[in-house]
């Protein structure tokens, strides 16, 4: 999973100069402190952070279907492709949350 | 009774069905119900029909163009009574980009009326390209092709609109969060458009700006500038540039002020700037609604007092 990350860091990150900065923080002990943690949530306005615990969750959801199928039929990847149901609001998130460029502005916010 | 559709076809309409149904429900959402472009719709027709008016009337007019600290600043009714200046107020929501506030009012600009640019400088200095909003709200509109009015500009194709047509992730949990906390579902509503595209709200909280924008113009800025310039010449329309009000703290007043006049001063070999004495600063900050753009509706009396006097001076002075 670990490489997974790493190979897909390059991929995300075009710039070379953010991604060794980005490399470099992941090296970086200090980073990993809670208070770390604490600093960067803070950096989100509420209706980012909100946005980002949303999509993190269902991420999670995701994860927790696919291990729970895979427990219980090794051939599960292929039974969740095949349903029709989980296909159709995979596709339904895909289109409706998938662009999800807002804007700055406080009309449309908490 | 078995079913003669083989399981990977069945498969294959589901996923074309689904993909179908979502982007029209998509895109139904984002024309038709999203609030952002739902309001700013409503006031984009208040201006047009203002404009109609005028036209009508065989008035030539000044429009202001720019986000919505001109839409907050400039109210219409007192240029028209008080200074005989007849007006519409196309200030938009900057979220748009500049690029498309500017698209917006180029189709209700005839000969002899007098384009006043009154955008952030910000925002004309930042990425002037067509946010994902405003080229939803070209959709909404049905004014997409206005963006090919400036060649420049012309580069966001259909594509790129058709598939913006979707709310995302962050609009849809804001939606739901509002739904469920009983919030109101957009800060401003229709009562506060007025006459000519004056907007004004209740909402208070502005804070003073501390810094001014440490921005460099790029080609790109010139470039757009300089078309612009061009496309009201040949239309025999008059062209400026007007810094909007920016609410500073009295410490930071003059530094911004300064900052302010090189911006406007960098504009000026494209639109002669309008001088109306502030350099886009303002220090008054009960003046000021919910943001440091924003002004009350007795700041925008004295601001548009302040322009109508140094309008009808500039027209008087040969």
């Amino acid at each position: 999973m670990f490489l997974v990350f790493l190979a897909w860091l390059p991929f995300y990150e075009t710039r070379w100069n953010v991604l060794c900065a980005k490399a470099f923080l992941l090296c970086t002990p200090d980073a990993y402190a809670p208070s770390a943690a604490i600093a960067w949530l803070s950096a989100f306005d509420p209706a980012e952070l909100i946005t980002m615990l949303v999509a993190v969750g269902l991420c999670l959801l995701g994860f927790l279907i696919e291990f729970l199928s895979v427990r219980r039929d090794p051939q599960a990847h292929y039974s969740l492709a095949s349903n029709p149901i989980l296909v159709a609001l995979l596709i339904a998130a895909t289109v409706l949350l998938g662009s999800s460029q807002g804007n700055d502005f406080i009309y449309f916010s908490f | 009774m078995t079913s003669s559709i083989s399981p990977s076809r069945h498969l294959f309409w589901v996923l074309l069905v689904s993909l179908a149904v979502s982007y029209i429900v998509g895109a139904a959402y984002t024309l038709l119900w999203n609030p952002e472009i739902r309001f700013w719709k409503e006031a984009y027709a208040v201006k047009m029909e203002h404009a109609r008016l005028l036209d009508a009337a065989g008035q030539p007019k000044t429009v202001f163009v720019g986000g919505s600290s001109s839409a907050f600043q400039i109210d219409p009714q007192i240029l028209d009574e008080k200074f005989g200046i007849p007006s519409v107020n196309m200030g938009m929501h900057a979220g748009i980009g500049a690029r498309v506030i500017v698209a917006l009012a180029l189709p209700l600009l005839k000969p002899n009326d007098h384009l006043i640019l009154n955008i952030e400088p910000d925002l004309l200095a930042g990425d002037l390209e067509p946010t994902p909003l405003g080229l939803q709200f070209l959709v909404a509109t049905g004014n997409f092709p206005a963006l090919s009015l400036l060649p420049s500009s012309a580069k966001a194709t259909w594509d790129d609109a058709l598939l913006a047509l979707r709310p995302g992730l962050r609009n849809v949990v804001t939606m739901l969060g509002k739904v469920v906390a009983m919030r109101p579902i957009y800060r401003y509503s229709t009562e506060d458009i007025h006459l000519g595209g004056y907007l004004t709200t209740k909402q208070k909280g502005a804070l003073a700006m501390k810094n001014t924008w440490p921005k460099t113009f790029t080609h790109t800025t010139d470039c757009f500038l300089s078309e612009l310039a061009s496309f009201t010449a040949k239309k025999n329309i008059v062209a400026n540039y007007l810094l909007p009000w920016a609410c500073f703290q009295r410490d930071t007043a003059a530094s911004a002020r300064r900052n302010f006049a090189q911006f406007a001063h960098h504009i000026d070999a494209f639109l002669p700037e309008i001088h109306d004495g502030q350099a886009g600063v303002d220090s008054q900050l009960e003046e000021f609604a919910d943001t440091p753009l924003h002004m009350t509706q007795s700041g925008a009396q004295r601001r548009t007092n302040i322009l109508g006097t140094t309008l009808n001076h500039i027209l008087q002075t040969p």
